[in-house]
């Protein structure tokens, strides 16, 4: 794959996508086919890998500059014809032509789109409807929002500092971003696109997660050791869940079948699992686990939870019935985030 | 999207927050309970690192290195006043000891003899300020790594500026590296179990791939936190091996509760017209509210707060505070005119004006 200059043509494509998704005609899938993609921060990569077969089929290069260029956070289209991925150089002090999200068709592995995003994105995220797309900007303090099929950025807003996770609750109103420095999470408004809120929650926000209905954000803290459950009504903490502090827990996967929540916790190397709810850990999983598990990805059945291991470049695969480790995949070098999507149609 | 508004929400959220979750896992806490001694012992581990980086640059001393010459001052602030109570004659020697040294440095001419003779009398200093029984207590030892690590002149630091061309501050990032793994094999390590001993020596052992020479002629190419990430695994080692908390910003009301009860002490000996002893303290609080995150957390959520706080701290320590992602072409704008610290003419009232804010630091995280 080889980046390519924004272009009106590849934002048609990207439109088309869209409005073939919005109006419902491009989602037909086994109920088991799905796609776990897994970006490589050292490798430049992403590690695709299909979740019928726990095979890797692919792995989509992303900069032939491994150690200069990283991937991190992704998000995939609800059709799983597009992943966005943040892309960025090492610096997030100089603004450069690397720091952007690309749309990448999985099809062709071709760059469909980019997003000019400066100062290092980190997450993205992508809206239900698949037409926007949102981003932690890390460098530069701030949450950015863009049009998928014109890729205008649509909004830009001060968050806090070392930016970091970002999530669009799922009848799409709020945008939660995530600071790490600041331990705060920002609270957009995505239809006037004015920030409501900023608040408080523990040391060190990762990721942010909303649970299937939207009524609860879940946001992982790295050096506090805890869950914020945070009520989206009032976007504020109604309750913080204890990992222990030596747990580092960074991405979160919210199960679409039941009421678990599965923390991939980077310190202990071991996924916790927390019932919503009550807010308690029901189990831990650490037999067989591959070293510091920061991303985690769930199949949209529930059945599988994916880690993506940053110290032993592997994925571990947890079979949630009897909550261990089942597997383990070769990934690239610094696995870093898990991504999971639909196979998407030939279109 | 104001500023206004999202104190007015901090303020009901972080009671809420932090009502609920004040929680302890360790039972040490030697940042918050040997706040001073903590700073002082870095300040004389800084000092006696910059010796060891002319000692293993000597002849070959050029520009790059001039940085690495000049933090010896702030490093001295952190405890001449204690030295100067406790031994006003070597105080004075040890002054003196180190001004030599700065100056031949400057001149490109490093006499190994005037090191060897500064190191003497900073080692002396240091036993005498920073007592041995106290550095082998394994959670203050850990305290120390854990600046050594990720606080300026330290490894992670080091290495991140090595990749912007620093190359002395790449050199100090090294002896800072040999530091902590002697400080872990003769303090914390007897306190570990097997897989944590395993698991913090695989992490200086790639630490070690990061810096495999005490020196290098050109810029390095990658990620600037790449020494970063490996140091904060191990803090968390540590905290599990030591059993002591080592992130002092994990609980930021608490750590806003505690600057202000500290500060006070320390306007008390400014008001006395204890100055160097008093700006040793103002030092080690500053330090903490610029590291723990304490001061990124009010620059966005009360900045006029956070202002204040600053000033003061800078107008009283010399310290020179960099906050990722805040205020970054202030920050360019001063280093391109470096002065040499002057004291601000009436400390008492900046320690009153400084404690003042740092009260209000704690009232807008809901004390």
């Amino acid at each position: 794959m080889r980046a390519q200059p924004v272009k009106q043509r590849a934002f048609g494509v990207l439109a088309t996508l869209t409005l073939a998704l919005t109006f419902g005609t491009a989602v037909a899938q086994e109920a088991d086919a799905y796609r776990l993609y897994v970006a490589n921060e050292y490798s430049a990569d992403i590690t695709v890998v299909d979740t019928a077969t726990n095979e890797v089929i692919d792995t989509i290069t992303i900069s032939g500059r491994p150690g200069e260029v990283r991937p991190r956070g992704m998000a995939v289209s609800p059709d799983g014809a597009i992943i966005y991925v943040s892309i960025s150089d090492f610096n997030p002090q100089i603004e450069t032509p690397e720091d952007k999200i690309v749309a990448i068709d999985v099809r062709t592995n071709e760059v469909v789109g980019e997003f000019r995003a400066g100062g290092n994105p980190e997450r993205v995220a992508v809206s239900p409807d698949g037409t926007q797309v949102w981003a932690a900007l890390e460098a530069i303090a701030q949450g950015a929002g863009y049009d998928v099929a014109t890729g205008e950025q649509l909004a830009n807003f001060r968050v806090g500092v070392e930016a970091e996770g970002v999530a669009i609750s799922p009848d799409g109103k709020w945008v939660y971003i995530t600071a790490e420095a600041t331990h705060t999470v920002t609270v957009v408004d995505r239809e006037s696109l004015q920030v409501v809120k900023h608040f408080l929650v523990g040391n060190r926000p990762r990721v942010v997660e909303f649970s299937n209905d939207g009524t609860r954000a879940y946001v992982s803290a790295e050096i506090g050791g805890t869950i914020s459950v945070v009520d989206t009504s009032t976007h504020s903490v109604i309750e913080t869940i204890n990992l222990g502090l030596d747990s580092r827990p960074v991405e979160i996967a919210v199960d679409p079948t039941s009421s678990r929540l599965y923390v991939a916790g980077g310190g202990t190397s071991a996924v916790y699992v927390i019932d919503t709810t009550n807010n308690e850990i029901v189990a831990t999983i650490r037999e067989q686990m591959g070293r510091r598990p920061w991303g985690i990805a769930i199949t949209p059945d529930g059945t599988t939870v994916y880690t993506a291991n940053g110290l032993s470049d592997s994925i571990s695969v947890i079979d949630t019935e009897c909550l261990c480790v089942v597997g383990s995949i070769q990934a690239g070098r610094g696995a870093h985030s898990a991504e999971i999507g639909v196979i998407p149609g030939d279109d | 999207m104001t500023t206004e508004r999202g104190l007015k929400a901090l303020l009901i959220a972080a009671t809420l927050f932090f009502a609920g979750t004040a929680s302890a896992q360790y039972s040490q806490r030697p940042f918050f309970d040997d706040t001073l001694a903590v700073s002082q012992a870095y300040g004389f581990e800084l000092a006696l690192l910059r010796l060891e980086v002319l000692d293993l640059v000597g002849d070959d001393l050029d520009d790059d290195y001039l940085e690495v010459i000049e933090g010896f001052d702030a490093d001295l602030r952190r405890f001449m006043g204690s030295v100067a109570r406790a031994d006003a004659d070597l105080a004075e020697e040890l002054e003196e000891a180190v001004e030599e040294v700065e100056e031949a440095a400057e001149d490109g001419e490093v006499s190994g003899e005037a090191v060897a003779e500064a190191r003497e009398l900073l080692q002396q200093a240091y036993d005498l300020v920073v007592p041995a029984d106290v550095r082998s207590d394994p959670a203050f030892a850990a305290a120390l790594i854990v600046e050594l690590s990720l606080g300026e002149g330290g490894v992670g630091e080091g290495y991140e500026e090595a990749t912007e061309g620093e190359l002395g501050a790449y050199t100090m990032g090294y002896v800072s590296l040999a530091r902590v793994v002697d400080i872990w094999d003769a303090v914390v390590a007897p306190a570990a179990d097997e897989q944590h001993r395993a698991d913090v020596e695989e992490m200086w052992e790639f630490l070690g791939t990061l810096y495999p020479e005490a020196t290098i002629e050109n810029a390095i190419v990658g990620n600037p936190e790449e020494a970063e990430a490996p140091v904060q695994r191990v803090i968390g080692l540590l905290e599990a091996i030591v059993d002591a908390e080592l992130f002092p910003g994990r609980d930021l009301f608490a750590l806003s509760a505690q600057l202000p009860d500290q500060l006070a002490g320390y306007c008390e000996a400014y008001d006395a017209g204890d100055d160097d002893l008093a700006v040793e303290g103002v030092i080690a609080v500053g330090y903490l509210y610029f590291s723990a995150d304490l001061a990124s957390f009010l620059s966005f959520m009360a900045p006029e707060v956070h202002e204040e706080a600053s000033e003061q701290i800078v107008a009283l320590t010399g310290l020179e505070p960099e906050l990722e992602g805040v205020e970054e072409e202030e920050e360019e704008d001063e280093d391109e005119d470096e002065e040499e610290f002057v004291p601000v003419e009436d400390p008492a009232a900046a320690c009153r004006e400084l404690l003042e804010a740092l009260q209000e630091a704690h009232e807008a995280l809901g004390g």
